[in-house]
C-alpha cells in the first residue's frame, strides 16, 4: 500500500511537470506578448530592452525553466486586467468553485446512486423505464440551457429562488442542481450495472438463502462490493463537473473560478488563463490520485494488483 | 463493399429508434439545404414585428416559433444553426476519429517508444477538463470557427487513440495477422488491409456516440462567446442573447436549446442503438 502510494504520487509529479510544458507551450502560441505589452509607438530599441528584461530573449529552454522556476515559487505572472498577481486572483474565487462543485457532487452522488440501486433491484420496470430515460436525457441536455431554464421556471414564472451571485443556501440550490444533472445521470447508469451484476453472484444468492433480509443483502452485501466502478466513475464526473462549472458559473453570475476564465478569455489575459489551466487540472488531478487510494481501500485486491 | 443490404437488414430488426433516426436525418437534411426549409432570411430584420411570441402562445402562423428582438424568424434562424452545429460536429468527430486512428493504430502495432509517447500525450490530454483546455487554446489563438474545430479535434481525439490502440494490442498476437506478416506483408499495408477493418466498429460506435457531445460543446462555448463568432446564426449564440430576454421573451432561449436537446439526444440514441448492433461486447449498460 505504501509503495503503490509512492509510485502514484511520482506519477502525479510527472503529470504536473508535463502539464506545466502545455501551459507554458500555450503562453507561446498566444503570440507575442511584448506586442501587448509596448506601446503602439514603441521603437525596435524599446522592444528589444522590454525583450532583454522580461527574459525573452533567451533560449525556449531556458525560459522554461524560469518560468517552472517561477511557478514553484507561487509566481504566474501579473493579470493584464486587474494587475494583480494571477494566483491570488485565482484562490480568491476557488473556495466559491468548490462549494459549488461539492454541492453538485453531493447531489450526484445521493440522487445517482438511490436512482441506480432502485432500477437495479427491479430491471425492466417502470421504473426502471422512467430512469434509463431521465438519464438518456440528461446526458445530451447542454447544461446553461438547463440553467436557463430552471432560471425561468423559479426566478421567473415562479419566483421562489434567488439568481445571480453567492450568498446564503438559497443561492446555491439552483446552480448546484445545474451543475449535477449529467453526472447523476452517469453515476445512476453506472450503479445499475454495477448493482446488476453483484446482485447476481453466488454470496448475495448465499445471503438470500440464509434468509438476511432484502434491505440489509442490498445495502449491505451488494452495494459495498458494487462500490468501486461507482467511485471510478464519479472521480471521472469530477473533471466534467470542473467543465461544467464554467459554464454554470457564467450562467448563474456565480463568482467561481469558471466566471473568472471566460472573463480572462474574452479580455485576452494570458496570465489568468495559463494560472487557471493549472489549477483546475491539479485540483483535478489530486483529486484522481485521492480517489485510487480510496478505492484501494475498499477493495484491497486492487492494491494487491489482482483483478477482482 | 455493398451498403445496401446491411441498411436493410438492419432497419428489418427490432428495437429501431425510429424517432431518432426520422429526428437525425430531419436535423441533417434541414442542415444541408436551410435554404429550402427556411420560411425567411435569418438576418432579415423586421423591427415591426420584434419579440413576437410563438404560435399557441399569441402568436401567429406568420412566426411559428416567434421572432426575437430584431424582429428576425426564430425558426428561420434555427434552420440556419443546424447547418453550423451539424457541420462542426460531424467535422470535429470525423476529424478526431481520423487523427485517433492514425495514432492509435500506430501506437498499438509498432508498441514501445512510439505507443509510449502517443499514450501519455493521450492520458495528459484526457486529464485535463475538456472545457478548460478549449478555453485555453482559444484563450491563446483567438476565437474563430477554424480554432473551435481545432479545439474539438484536439480534446477528443484521444480517446479514439486509446480505444483503437486496446483494438490493434488484441489482434496483433491472432493468427491472421502473424500470417500475413509471415506472407511477407509490410507494416503498412498490414495495418490498412488487416487491421483497419477490424477497428472500423468500435471507432464508428464511439463516433456517432461523439457527434452529440461535439454539438454540445460547440453550443456552449459558443455560448460564452469563444465559438462561432456573430452575425452567423448558431443554436448556443442564440442562446447566449436570448438570456437578456429571459423575463420578457422567453422562447428566445427555449427554442435553440431544445433544438440542441433533440438533436443530441436523436444522435445519442442512434449510437447507443448501433453499439448494439455492431458491438455485442459492449452492449449499454
Amino acid at each position: 500500500m505504501v509503495r503503490l502510494m509512492i509510485a502514484r504520487a511520482g506519477q502525479l509529479v510527472i503529470y504536473l511537470t508535463c502539464l506545466t510544458v502545455v501551459v507554458f507551450g500555450l503562453t507561446r502560441l498566444s503570440g507575442d506578448p511584448l506586442v501587448l505589452l509596448l506601446p503602439p509607438n514603441a521603437t525596435q530599441q524599446d522592444y528589444d530592452q522590454l525583450a532583454r528584461r522580461m527574459g525573452l530573449d533567451r533560449p525556449l529552454v531556458e525560459q522554461y525553466v524560469v518560468f517552472a522556476r517561477d511557478l514553484l515559487h507561487g509566481d504566474i505572472g501579473r493579470s493584464y486586467k486587474w494587475g494583480v498577481p494571477a494566483s491570488r486572483l485565482l484562490l480568491e474565487r476557488l473556495p466559491a468553485t468548490l462549494e459549488l462543485a461539492a454541492a453538485a457532487m453531493g447531489i450526484a452522488t445521493v440522487l445517482g446512486m438511490s436512482a441506480g440501486v432502485i432500477a437495479a433491484i427491479r430491471p425492466d420496470s417502470m421504473v426502471d423505464a422512467v430512469f434509463a430515460g431521465l438519464a438518456l436525457v440528461g446526458q445530451s441536455i447542454p447544461v446553461f440551457w438547463l440553467g436557463l431554464m430552471l432560471i425561468l421556471v423559479f426566478a421567473v414564472k415562479w419566483p421562489v429562488l434567488p439568481v445571480g451571485g453567492r450568498g446564503g443556501l438559497a443561492h446555491l440550490v439552483l446552480p448546484a442542481i445545474t451543475l449535477s444533472w449529467y453526472s447523476t445521470a452517469v453515476v445512476s447508469r453506472v450503479t445499475r450495472s454495477s448493482m446488476i451484476d453483484v446482485l447476481h453472484s453466488d454470496y448475495v444468492k448465499l445471503a438470500r438463502i440464509k434468509g438476511v433480509p432484502e434491505r440489509v443483502v442490498v445495502l449491505r452485501h451488494a452495494l459495498r462490493n458494487a462500490l468501486v466502478p461507482i467511485v471510478t466513475v464519479s472521480s471521472l464526473e469530477f473533471a466534467i463537473l470542473l467543465s461544467g462549472a464554467v459554464v454554470t458559473e457564467t450562467v448563474f453570475a456565480w463568482p467561481g473560478v469558471g466566471s473568472l476564465v471566460v472573463e480572462a478569455v474574452l479580455a485576452k489575459d494570458y496570465p489568468v488563463i495559463e494560472a487557471a489551466v493549472l489549477l483546475v487540472s491539479a485540483v483535478f488531478f489530486t483529486v484522481n490520485f485521492f480517489t485510487d487510494l480510496l478505492c484501494n481501500l475498499i477493495d484491497p485486491r486492487l492494491a494487491a494488483g489482482r483483478t477482482p | 463493399m455493398n451498403f445496401t443490404p446491411v441498411m436493410l437488414r438492419w432497419l428489418g430488426s427490432k428495437h429501431v429508434p425510429w424517432a431518432a433516426l426520422t429526428m437525425g436525418t430531419g436535423v441533417v437534411m434541414v442542415a444541408a439545404a436551410p435554404r429550402l426549409f427556411a420560411p425567411y432570411d435569418p438576418t432579415r430584420i423586421d423591427i415591426l414585428h420584434r419579440l413576437a411570441p410563438p404560435l399557441g402562445w399569441g402568436g401567429n402562423a406568420a412566426h411559428l416559433l416567434g421572432t426575437d428582438q430584431l424582429g428576425r424568424d426564430v425558426l428561420s434562424r434555427l434552420i440556419y444553426g443546424a447547418q453550423v452545429s451539424v457541420a462542426v460536429g460531424l467535422a470535429g468527430a470525423l476529424g478526431a476519429a481520423a487523427i485517433g486512428l492514425l495514432l492509435g493504430m500506430s501506437a498499438g502495432y509498432f508498441g514501445g517508444s512510439c505507443d509510449a509517447a502517443v499514450m501519455r500525450v493521450a492520458e495528459l490530454i484526457l486529464s485535463i477538463p475538456v472545457m478548460l483546455l478549449a478555453l485555453g487554446v482559444i484563450g491563446a489563438l483567438g476565437p474563430s470557427l477554424g480554432h473551435l474545430l481545432l479545439v474539438l479535434v484536439l480534446v477528443s481525439w484521444a480517446r479514439y487513440a486509446r480505444l483503437v490502440r486496446a483494438e490493434v494490442m488484441r489482434l496483433r498476437g491472432r493468427a491472421f495477422v502473424e500470417l500475413a506478416r509471415v506472407a511477407g506483408c509490410g507494416a503498412i499495408r498490414i495495418i490498412t488491409v488487416h487491421i483497419l477493418p477490424n477497428v472500423l466498429n468500435p471507432t464508428l460506435v464511439l463516433l456517432a456516440l461523439d457527434i452529440g457531445r461535439l454539438i454540445v460543446l460547440e453550443a456552449s462555448l459558443s455560448f460564452l462567446g469563444v465559438g462561432v463568432q456573430p452575425p452567423a446564426p448558431s443554436w448556443g449564440l442564440m442562446m447566449a442573447s436570448g438570456r437578456e430576454y429571459l423575463r420578457t421573451a422567453w422562447w428566445l432561449a427555449t427554442m435553440p436549446g431544445l433544438a440542441v436537446l433533440l438533436t443530441c439526444l436523436a444522435a445519442n440514441r442512434m449510437g447507443d442503438w448501433m453499439r448494439d448492433r455492431l458491438d455485442p461486447h459492449r452492449r449499454t449498460d
